[in-house]
């Protein structure tokens, strides 16, 4: 390998370093959300982080690596799905169970539609705007503003019933 | 405070929560991966070169001997051809490509 492609290599490795250590937990979070079991989350987010770095995405600015990250770790979720199944409640992860009594959410989460989640984790947890939203899970961002205003409803419909 | 705002709230604890759950990163493994892929990669393009390479050669010696003349380029052609051929398919098959993230069953087949 050439010295300017060890420095390019350099470059990468910290770019990717620093990304990954800002945003790990976070996605982890989202493909926990999103239905995958702990280990499964795990190798998700690692798998999509590879993907990401083997992109162009880490020479882009930070919003939007980051809504590309996210892109590919839900389309990652969705095929995990499609070869495993169903996910099981997130209830039956958490050890003890009575940790989540102070998540109305967590016990929410699994009476909500899978779109809604993914929306409304977006939207609330991460803060992404509509486009970016509709960027990351293929869907017009025109429609993105109704989507997310049933899916509101919904959740505060399960909310209520939870308190 | 609005219904959106405790939403909101409820949204960014349940983040923390979940953040607390996470387990280490490892951004070693991570970084090996990656370096592996690019590898692999390189390998792949550099065996479909050499499979070019061959295949042109094939071509340019099958070419000499049907138009009957010039065996002494088309034997050393073929003989070259032969010799790289395993060798670059042989490569071909054995590096096992990322699928692109395009390309993920997810985005051929439409979301749902």
């Amino acid at each position: 390998m050439g010295i300017a492609a060890e420095v390019n290599d350099h470059e990468l490795r910290d770019r990717v370093a620093s990304f990954y250590a800002d945003h790990w937990r976070r996605l982890w979070a989202f493909v926990r959300r999103l239905g995958a079991d702990p280990a499964a989350a795990e190798d998700l987010v690692q798998d999509a982080f590879a993907r990401w770095a083997l992109s162009e995405a880490p020479d882009w600015e930070d919003r939007r690596a980051k809504a590309y990250l996210y892109a590919i770790a839900a389309r990652a979720c969705i095929d995990h799905k499609r070869r495993h199944g169903r996910e099981r409640p997130l209830d039956e992860d958490v050890p003890g169970g009575d940790t989540l009594s102070d998540r109305p959410l967590a016990r929410a989460w699994s009476r909500l539609p899978e779109r809604d989640r993914e929306l409304l984790w977006l939207a609330y947890a991460e803060e992404f705007s509509h486009d970016e939203i509709g960027s990351i899970l293929g869907l017009r961002s025109g429609s993105i503003k109704v989507l997310l205003s049933r899916a509101r409803e919904r959740a505060r419909a399960c909310l209520s019933g939870e308190r | 405070m609005n219904d959106d705002d405790s939403l909101r709230q409820a949204f960014q604890r349940e983040l923390r929560a979940l953040e607390q759950e996470a387990p280490l990163p490892h951004f070693a493994r991570l970084w090996q991966q990656v370096r592996a892929q690019r590898e692999r990669t390189l390998q792949r393009r550099l065996a479909m070169t050499s499979a070019l390479a061959a295949l042109s050669l094939l071509i340019a010696g099958l070419g000499a001997i049907l138009a009957g003349f010039a065996w002494q380029a088309a034997i050393p052609c073929c003989a070259v051809a032969f010799w790289l051929a395993p060798q670059t398919f042989g490569a071909l098959l054995d590096s096992d490509v990322f699928t692109p993230v395009s390309a993920m069953p997810a985005i051929r087949a439409g979301r749902r």
